[in-house]
C-alpha cells in the first residue's frame, strides 16, 4: 500500500511438510538440470568489437610480456604462468572489454591490474609461490557459515550466500581475504556457457555460538569488498537479492529505487519471492526452498576445498590439452567434449 | 469610453518588438574544435536586452534553439551581438584576475608567468596582459594554440565580459555583430523589407583579442532571425517603421551605417592600433625583467618585480592605456558603449589604486622573508590552484603588514598577523558584497578590480593554544566565623577562577583551612585573549546564607606566560591571597593558592597530534591494510587508494597482507600531504566527535585543523584527569547558591552568553572582563508596561510614557533638581575626577556634564580610523541582516524605518553596517562625531519614548524605529555619507545638538548631548566603505556588548588597518571594581528597594493607581519628594 510497506508476506510455509525438504550439507557441482542441460553458445561480437579483442588477445598473447609480482614500483616483473594464461580466457577478455564499455586502453590497464593484483592477494595457483589464498588460509573465517555456496538459480548461475548476521570475527584483512576467496570460488562453480553468479545477502541475526556480531560489516570493509568485486570480478555478479533488510536500510532502497541505473536495478532484487528467480530444490528451507541445509564447518568446508581443486583441475587439464594458451574458451574447459569448439583464432562475428 | 480609448492609444504606443532569433549552430571555430568546450550563446542588444541558449557539453555547437528577445522602446544602438562563449567548469566562485592569476602561475614560458606576476603586482593586469600576448606571440599561430597556455590566455579577456551567473565563469570566443538595419532589408531594394529571414551562415569574429589584427575571422555561426510584434493590430512593419525611426534620431549624429561585413574590420583606426603596440611593447620589455629571475624562489619574484625602475614603467603603462580606453570608447561607436564606460570605470579604479599598491611593494622589501614562513603554513590561502598558494601568502603578508614599521620582531609579528588577517577577511566579505551590489544594479556586470580580490584568504582565527591549570591547593586559609552558630572558625572552601568569559568553580571541601583540590582544567585560549588575565576568587560555601567571599587573587597572562617559558611542562605558581573577608583575623600567616599551569601553542599542538593521537585510535602496534582503512574511517574521509598508497610509501604490498607498525603511520601521516593539512581529517580520534568545519567557512575552503588539533589535546587531557567544566557564566553567578540560581533562571531565563533574556553582559574592552548588568527596577517595570499594554490602554501608557518623559525633563532643569545629584553619584559610584567642573547648577546640567579636554582622545593616527561617538555598550554588525538574527528583534526594524527613508537608495537594510551604542544613565551624556566631516542637515522624528534597554530591543518591539530621534548625516571623506542617529529612550527629555549643519567637525569632536536618561546613538555606514572592528563584531555576534569610550576605535575604512589594540591588564581588585561599577551598579544597590530612582517610584504609584484616572489629573508634582533617589 504504502510506499515503504513491503509486500504482503507469503503465505506461511506450513505446507511444506518437513518430508518435503532435501536434507543436504555439501555444495552442489552441477546445475540441477545436468542431463538436459544444453550450454548457451558464446555470445557474437560485432565487427568493431571483435577487432578490439583480436588487439587485446594479441597483447596479451605476447610471449615477451612480463608483469610485476605486486602493486609496487619497482618490484621484478615476471612473464604470465600457465595458470594466469588458463585465466586469460576468452570470455574472460570480453568481460574486461564489456566492463570497460568497450575501451581497449582501460581494458588492457584493468586486465593488468587484475593480474597484478591476482599474484599480490596469492590467486596465481602456482606450487612456487608462498603467498597463495587458500582454503586453510581463511577457513577460520568461516566457521559460522557466513558465505556458502549452494544450489545454482534458474538460469543456472551459482548462488553466493552472504549471511551478515553469523560474523565469527572482527574486521580484519583476513575477513576481506575470505571473501575474495569465497568470490573465486564461486565463480569457479559456473558451470559451461555460465559467467556470472548471483548474491544473496541476509542481513537476519542469528544468535548461535560463535557469532560475535549480528551487524552488517563496517562501512569500509563493506567499500573495499565491493571494490575489489567492481575492479577484479567484473560482469560476474548477474543478480544480487536482499533478505531481511532491516528496515532503514528498506526505506532507503525504496527511496533510492526509481534513481538507479535500470542496469543495477535489474541486479538488485529486494521485495520479489524467490521462487521467480531460484527453483526451490536449489533454495535454503530458511528463505521457503526446499534444501534443509545445515552448516557444519567440518563436513562443508573440507568437501567444498577438494571438490573446487578437482573441478579447477579438470579445467585447466583441458585448458592444457586444448594447447595452453592465451584465449581459449572456458567453454571448452567446462564442458566434457572432447574437441575444441571455440579454437583461439576463431572470429566470433555475430 | 474616453477612458478606454486612451488605453488603447497608449498600448499602440508602445507596440512591443520581439525579435526571435534562431541559434542553430556554429562550426569552423577552432578552439572548440581543439578543446572539450562548453559552448553556450548569448544575444544582446542595447545592454540590458539579452538572452542566452542552453549550455552545451563536449564542444557540441548545435543549440537549435529560437531565443526570444524584446527590442527595447528607446533603442540606443542598432547593433545586435551573438556572442559565443565557452563555460568553463563551475568552481567555487573566484574572480576572474584570481583564476588568470592562478592558472598562468602554473606555466613556465616566462612572458606568462611575468604577466601574471604583473596582474599580481599591480590591479591592472587585465588590461594589459591582453596587450602582452598581442605582441609576444604575434598573432597566436595555430600551433601555440595548442599549449596549454591558449586557453588561459582566454581568461584574461573576458573580464569586462557578460557574467550572468555567480558559479559560471565564461571564457569569450566570438561574436557576430548585426545591425539591425541590416537584418531585415531586402538586398534589391532600401524600404522593403523581410521580417522572416532564414537561417544563414554569419562569420563569427574575435572582437575581443585581436582587434589589431586584419583576420580576426575564428568561425561560423547559423542564425535565422524573425521579427514579431506583440500588438495585433498594428503590422510589424508599422511598429519596427516606428522603432527605427526611434532609433535613427538616437543615433542622429552618428554616421555609422557600415554594413555587417565591414563594420568587423574598419573601426580600428591606425593611430589606435599604434598606441596598442606600443604598450605592449613597454610591457614586453617588462616582463622580459622580470620573467628572466623566474628561476628563483616564487616569493622572491614577488619582490624582484617591485624595484623602482619596473613600478615606473607601470604606471606609465597604466596612463597610456587609460588614455587608449578613452579613445576607444569615445570614438569607436560600434564598440558597445557600456563595455567603453566599465572599461573606464575600471581603470579609474586602477589609477587609484596603484599608488597604493606601489607603496605596498616599496614596503615589502623591508621584511625577511623566512620569518614568515611559519606564518605562511598556518593560513590557507584559498585559490583555484593551490600549487601557488604560497607565493600570494606571501604577497598577502606583505600587503597586510604594510601598516607596521620593519623593526618589529619575530614575536610581534605573529601577533599581528592574526589581527591584519582578520580584517582582510572583512574586507573581502566586504568586497563580495560590493560586487554583488554592482551586479544588481547593471546587467552588464564587471568583477571588481580591488587588489584584495587577487587574493582569497580564509582562515578562521585558531586558538594560539591550549592551556592547562591544575587547581593543586590552598594554604592558610583564616579560620572565619560562622553565620549562624557562631561557634566554629573552620570553613568550607572552594575556588572559583574566571579567564576571560571561561568561569571554573572547584568542588567544595569540607571543614578545612588547607583544602587541597587536586582539579583540573583545560580550554583553548584565543589570540585577543591573551591579555585577559586570571582572577582567583575563595568562596565559603554556605549552604542557609550567602556564599561568602574569602579571598582572591590576580594572575595576568603575561605574568603567567613568562613563567612558562618555552619548555611547554608543567609550572607552579604559588600565588599570595589577598584576604577581603572582615570577618577574619588580621595577624594570619599569608594564605597562598598553589596552581600549575602548562600552556601548549598551537604549532606543537599540531607537531605532536600525530605522535599522540595515533596510539589513542588505534590500540594495534601493526596494521594491514583494512586496520589502516578503518583507522582512516575513524579520521574523516579518505578512500581506499589511499591506503594503499600509503603502503607503497612504505615499500609494502598492501594486499599481500604486509602491515606497517605504528610508529611508520605516525611518521607517514606527518609527512603524507594528505593528512598534513588536515583537509580530510576531521574526526576526534579519541571521540570520534566530527570537528567539521561550522556554518560560515561553507563557501571559503576553511581548514579544519584548529578545530581538532585543539579538541583533541583538551579530549586526551580528560580522558586522563577529571575536568572541570566551564558551566558558568560569570564570577558573580558561579559564586552563588543553588537556589539563587534557581529564582534566577525562573524570573530572567536561562543564563547564558548573548540569550535573547534579561541579562545583559556586557564585556569591558580594555580587560576584556565580562559583567551580567543588572537591570534597574524602573526598567523592568517600564518593560512589563510596554509588553502587557493591550488596545487603547497601551496608548495611554504611551501618552504616560511621553507626559512623564517630558516632564521629568522640565524638572531636572530646575535649580532644585541639584539635590538629586549628590545620591545619584552615590548610587552608581561615580568617579568625577574626569569631569570639566563639579559644580552644577541643575541635575541635567551634571547629567550631560562635560569631561575635561584630553580625557578622551581619538585612537590611531590617521583619519581611516572610525571612533566611537559615545561612551556606551556597543553592539556592531556588518550587516542589518546579521543584527536582526541577534540584537534587534523588531521584526519591522528596517534602516528605512529608522530613517524615515532618508536616502533609502544609500541607506538601506542591503548595503549598510550598524553600530548600536546604548548609554546607560551612569555614562557620560554627551555624544562625538567618529570621524572627520561635514554635518548635513539634521532631522528630527517625533515617536515614543520605549527604553532602549537591550531586554527591549531584543523583544519583537521596533523600539529604534518608533522612538523619537534625531538624525544626522555627516558627511567625510574617507567613508561617504554616513547617518549619527542619536534616538531618546524611556525617560529622555531631549536630545541636543551643540553643532550646527555644515558645520565641519573633527573625529572626536562633540556633536551634542542627551539629557536625563538611558539612551543609544545609532551609527548606519554603508558597508562597502567600513569595516568594524573585529573584537567589537566578535562580541556582538555572541550577544554581547562592548563597553566603549568616546574616541575607541570601533572601525576602519578597508583601505586601512585595524587599530591594534593593548589590553589593560587588571592589576587589582579595585580595578575590577571600578570597571564593574561603570557597567552595571553594585549588587547591593540594585538589589536595595529603596535605593531605585524616581522613575520607579512614579511608575510605581502610577501602577497602584487606577492608570486611566492618573492620566488626565496629574499628581504628578506631588510624588516630586519621594520620585528622587533617597
Amino acid at each position: 500500500m504504502g510506499l515503504f510497506s513491503r509486500k504482503a508476506a507469503e503465505p506461511a510455509p506450513s505446507a511444506q511438510a518437513k518430508k518435503d525438504l532435501i536434507p543436504c550439507s555439501k555444495m552442489f557441482v552441477d546445475p540441477p538440470n545436468k542431463a538436459t542441460y544444453k550450454p548457451p553458445p558464446i555470445p557474437k561480437l560485432t565487427p568493431e568489437q571483435n577487432k578490439l579483442y583480436q588487439s587485446l588477445l594479441a597483447h596479451f598473447a605476447d610471449e615477451n610480456l612480463e608483469l610485476p609480482l605486486n602493486s609496487n614500483e619497482s618490484t621484478p616483473t615476471k612473464p604470465l604462468s600457465q595458470w594466469e594464461k588458463f585465466w586469460l580466457s576468452r570470455e574472460c577478455i570480453t568481460r574486461y572489454l564489456r566492463a570497460a564499455k568497450w575501451n581497449p586502453t582501460h581494458a588492457i590497464k584493468n586486465l593488468t591490474d587484475t593480474l597484478v593484483w591476482r599474484r599480490e592477494i596469492g590467486l596465481t595457483y602456482d606450487a612456487e609461490d608462498k603467498n597463495q589464498l587458500t582454503a586453510d588460509v581463511v577457513a577460520i573465517e568461516n566457521e559460522t557459515g557466513k558465505e556458502t555456496i549452494l544450489g545454482f538459480d534458474r538460469d543456472d548461475r551459482p548462488l553466493f550466500y552472504m549471511k551478515n548476521g553469523r560474523q565469527n570475527t572482527e574486521p580484519s584483512f583476513r575477513q576481506v581475504q575470505h571473501m575474495i576467496f569465497m568470490m573465486e570460488s564461486a565463480v569457479t562453480m559456473t558451470p559451461q556457457g555460465v559467467e556470472k553468479i548471483t548474491v544473496l545477502v541476509d542481513f537476519k541475526s542469528y544468535k548461535e555460538p560463535g557469532i560475535i556480531s549480528d551487524k552488517a560489516p563496517p562501512v569500509s570493509i563493506a567499500r573495499a569488498c565491493a571494490n575489489v568485486l567492481q575492479n577484479h570480478y567484473p560482469e560476474r555478479l548477474a543478480k544480487c537479492a536482499f533478505i531481511n533488510v532491516p528496515w532503514f536500510a528498506w526505506a532507503f532502497l525504496k527511496l533510492m529505487y526509481p534513481f538507479l541505473d535500470p542496469a543495477t536495478k535489474e541486479k538488485a532484487i529486494f521485495d520479489e519471492p524467490f521462487e521467480n528467480h531460484i527453483d526451490p530444490t536449489q533454495l535454503e528451507a530458511l528463505y521457503n526452498g526446499k534444501l534443509d541445509f545445515k552448516y557444519d564447518h567440518e563436513v562443508y568446508w573440507p568437501d567444498m576445498d577438494t571438490k573446487l581443486k578437482q573441478v579447477r583441475q579438470k579445467e585447466f587439464d583441458r585448458f592444457v590439452k586444448f594447447g595452453g594458451v592465451v584465449g581459449l574458451s572456458e567453454f571448452d574447459f567446462k564442458g566434457d567434449h572432447e574437441d575444441l569448439v571455440y579454437p583461439v583464432e576463431m572470429e566470433l562475428l555475430g | 469610453m474616453r477612458f478606454i480609448g486612451h488605453r488603447g492609444k497608449h498600448q499602440s504606443d508602445n507596440a512591443n518588438l520581439t525579435l526571435k532569433i534562431d541559434v542553430i549552430q556554429a562550426q569552423n571555430i577552432d578552439v572548440i574544435n581543439k578543446f572539450d568546450c562548453n559552448p553556450i550563446c548569448f544575444v544582446t542588444t542595447n545592454t540590458y536586452y539579452h538572452n542566452k541558449t542552453n549550455k552545451l557539453k563536449n564542444s557540441n555547437t548545435k543549440w537549435n534553439q529560437i531565443l526570444k528577445l524584446k527590442l527595447p522602446k528607446n533603442p540606443k544602438s542598432e547593433w545586435l551581438r551573438v556572442v559565443i562563449y565557452d563555460a568553463l567548469p563551475t568552481m567555487a566562485p573566484y574572480s576572474h584576475s584570481t583564476s588568470a592569476t592562478a592558472t598562468s602561475m602554473a606555466l613556465n614560458s616566462p612572458s606568462i608567468s611575468a604577466a601574471s606576476l604583473n596582474t599580481m603586482t599591480s590591479p591592472s593586469g587585465s588590461g594589459r596582459v591582453k596587450n602582452i600576448y598581442n605582441s609576444s606571440n604575434g598573432s597566436p599561430s595555430p600551433s601555440g594554440w595548442d599549449s596549454p597556455s591558449f586557453r588561459n590566455r582566454y581568461n584574461f579577456d573576458d573580464q569586462e565580459e557578460l557574467n550572468s551567473s555567480k558559479t559560471n565563469n565564461y571564457l569569450y570566443l566570438g561574436e557576430v555583430r548585426l545591425s539591425f538595419f541590416d537584418i531585415f532589408k531586402k538586398k534589391d531594394t532600401t524600404t522593403s523589407y523581410n521580417f522572416d529571414v532564414h537561417p544563414a551562415w554569419y562569420p563569427v569574429y574575435d572582437r575581443k583579442r585581436k582587434t589589431a589584427m586584419a583576420n580576426d575571422r575564428i568561425g561560423e555561426i547559423q542564425l535565422g532571425f524573425k521579427l514579431e510584434s506583440n500588438s495585433k493590430k498594428i503590422p510589424v512593419f508599422q511598429s519596427f517603421n516606428e522603432w527605427k525611426n526611434q532609433l535613427e534620431n538616437n543615433l542622429e549624429n552618428k554616421k555609422y551605417m557600415h554594413d555587417v561585413t565591414s563594420s568587423q574590420t574598419s573601426l580600428v583606426n591606425p593611430k589606435l592600433s599604434e598606441l596598442v603596440n606600443n604598450d605592449a611593447r613597454k610591457v614586453v620589455s617588462e616582463s622580459d625583467l622580470a620573467g628572466s629571475r623566474t628561476d628563483s624562489s616564487s616569493s622572491s619574484d614577488v619582490v624582484s618585480i617591485t624595484s623602482h625602475p619596473d613600478l615606473i614603467v607601470d604606471e606609465e603603462d597604466l596612463d597610456v592605456e587609460y588614455d587608449i580606453l578613452s579613445v576607444v570608447s569615445s570614438n569607436n561607436d560600434l564598440k558597445n558603449i557600456d563595455d567603453g564606460e566599465d572599461a573606464i570605470d575600471l581603470n579609474l579604479e586602477e589609477n587609484d589604486e596603484i599608488t597604493k599598491d606601489d607603496l605596498f611593494d616599496i614596503k615589502e622589501k623591508g621584511f625577511d622573508l623566512q620569518s614568515m614562513v611559519t606564518v605562511l603554513d598556518e593560513y590557507d590561502v584559498v585559490t583555484p590552484n593551490s600549487s601557488n598558494s604560497a607565493t600570494e601568502g606571501v604577497g598577502n603578508i606583505y600587503e597586510s603588514f604594510n601598516n607596521f614599521s620593519e623593526g618589529t620582531d619575530d614575536e610581534e609579528m605573529e601577533d599581528t598577523t592574526d589581527i591584519s588577517f582578520d580584517s582582510i577577511g572583512n574586507t573581502l566579505l566586504h568586497l563580495k558584497k560590493r560586487t554583488r551590489m554592482k551586479k544588481a544594479k547593471r546587467s552588464m556586470s564587471i568583477s571588481s578590480h580591488h587588489p584584495s580580490m587577487n587574493f582569497h584568504i580564509s582562515k578562521r582565527i585558531h586558538a594560539s593554544g591550549v592551556l592547562y591549570i591544575k587547581f593543586d591547593n590552598i594554604e592558610n586559609l583564616p579560620p572565619m566565623k560562622n553565620k549562624i552558630s557562631r561557634t566554629t572558625y573552620i570553613m568550607d572552601p572552594f575556588l572559583i577562577t574566571t579567564f576571560g568569559r571561561r568561569v571554573f568553580k572547584t568542588s567544595c571541601k569540607k571543614h578545612v583551612l588547607n583544602p587541597t583540590f587536586n582539579e583540573y582544567a583545560a580550554f583553548e585560549v584565543y589570540p585577543t585573549e591573551t591579555n585577559h588575565g586570571f582572577y582567583f576568587k575563595v568562596m565559603d560555601k554556605d549552604s542557609f546564607s550567602y556564599n561568602d567571599e574569602v579571598a582572591e587573587c590576580t594572575l595576568s597572562w603575561i605574568d603567567m606566560m613568562k613563567e612558562q617559558g618555552d619548555a611547554c611542562t608543567w609550572k607552579t605558581y604559588k600565588l599570595p591571597l589577598k584576604i577581603t573577608s572582615d570577618s577574619a583575623p588580621k595577624d594570619r600567616k599569608e594564605a597562598v593558592l598553589t596552581i600549575e599551569m602548562q600552556f601548549v601553542p598551537y604549532n606543537q599542538l599540531k607537531e605532536n597530534f600525530w605522535q599522540k593521537s595515533v596510539p589513542n585510535g588505534a590500540k594495534k602496534e601493526t596494521f594491514d591494510i583494512i586496520e589502516l582503512i578503518l583507522f582512516f574511517e575513524r579520521l574523516g574521509s579518505f578512500t581506499d587508494q589511499d591506503a594503499v598508497d600509503f603502503f607503497k610509501h612504505f615499500g609494502k604490498v598492501a594486499w599481500t597482507g604486509d602491515t606497517i607498525t605504528r610508529q611508520q603511520l605516525i611518521e607517514g601521516l606527518q609527512s603524507w600531504n594528505k593528512s598534513i593539512d588536515f583537509r580530510n581529517v576531521w574526526r576526534c580520534p579519541r571521540c570520534l566527535k566530527s570537528c567539521k568545519a561550522t556554518r560560515p567557512s561553507r563557501n571559503s575552503k576553511l581548514v579544519l585543523e584548529n578545530d581538532l588539533i585543539t579538541h583533541f589535546a583538551i579530549c586526551t587531557f580528560s580522558g586522563n584527569h577529571k575536568l572541570r567544566k566551564v558551566s558558568y557564566v560569570s564570577t558573580a553567578f558561579a559564586s552563588k547558591r543553588w537556589f539563587s540560581k534557581m529564582l534566577i533562571k525562573l524570573t530572567y531565563g536561562n543564563y547564558v552568553l548573548g540569550s535573547n533574556n534579561a541579562n545583559i553582559l556586557v564585556e569591558d574592552r580594555d580587560t576584556g572582563v565580562i559583567i551580567d548588568e543588572k537591570i534597574s527596577a524602573h526598567v523592568k517595570l517600564g518593560m512589563r508596561v510596554i509588553y502587557n499594554g493591550k488596545g487603547t490602554e497601551s496608548k495611554k501608557f504611551k501618552n504616560l510614557l511621553k507626559t512623564m518623559s517630558v516632564r521629568q525633563g522640565k524638572k531636572f532643569d530646575s535649580p532644585s533638581s541639584i539635590k538629586n545629584i549628590e545620591p545619584f553619584i552615590k548610587f552608581h559610584s561615580l568617579d568625577l575626577s574626569q569631569c570639566e567642573e563639579v559644580e552644577f547648577k541643575t541635575f541635567n546640567e551634571f547629567f550631560y556634564r562635560k569631561l575635561k579636554a584630553g580625557s578622551r582622545t581619538p585612537e590611531g593616527d590617521n583619519d581611516t580610523v572610525l571612533v566611537s561617538p559615545a561612551d556606551s555598550r556597543c553592539a556592531m554588525f556588518s550587516s542589518v541582516h546579521k543584527s536582526k538574527e541577534i540584537w534587534v528583534k523588531g521584526d519591522k526594524f528596517s534602516i528605512s524605518r529608522l530613517t524615515r527613508g532618508f536616502h533609502s537608495e544609500v541607506f538601506n537594510d542591503k548595503s549598510c553596517s550598524l553600530g548600536i551604542f546604548r548609554l546607560a544613565p551612569q555614562d557620560y551624556h554627551r555624544f562625538h562625531s567618529p570621524c572627520n566631516g561635514k554635518i548635513g542637515k539634521p532631522i528630527y522624528i517625533e515617536g515614543e519614548y520605549y527604553t532602549v534597554n537591550p531586554m527591549a530591543v531584543r523583544s519583537s518591539l521596533d523600539v529604534f524605529g518608533e522612538n523619537v530621534r534625531v538624525i544626522i548625516p555627516i558627511k567625510t571623506p574617507q567613508f561617504g555619507t554616513l547617518l549619527l542617529i542619536a534616538v531618546g529612550a524611556m525617560m529622555v527629555g531631549s536630545i541636543v545638538l551643540t553643532l550646527n549643519e555644515g558645520d565641519v567637525v573633527k573625529r572626536g569632536q562633540e556633536v551634542g548631548y542627551f539629557k536625563f536618561g538611558g539612551s543609544t546613538i545609532i551609527l548606519v555606514v554603508p558597508s562597502k566603505s567600513v569595516i568594524f572592528d573585529s573584537d567589537l563584531l566578535k562580541n556582538s555576534l555572541e550577544g554581547i556588548e562592548t563597553l566603549v569610550k568616546v574616541g575607541m576605535s570601533i572601525g576602519h575604512s578597508p583601505e586601512s588597518l585595524e587599530y591594534r589594540r593593548q589590553r589593560v591588564k587588571i592589576k587589582n581588585s579595585k580595578q575590577l571594581e571600578q570597571i564593574k561599577r561603570s557597567i552595571t551598579v553594585t549588587e547591593e544597590n540594585a538589589e536595595d528597594i529603596g535605593n531605585v530612582p524616581w522613575q520607579y517610584r512614579a511608575l510605581e504609584k502610577f501602577i497602584e493607581h487606577d492608570p486611566l484616572d492618573s492620566l488626565g489629573t496629574s499628581d504628578y508634582d506631588d510624588d516630586e519628594k519621594s520620585a528622587s533617589v533617597p
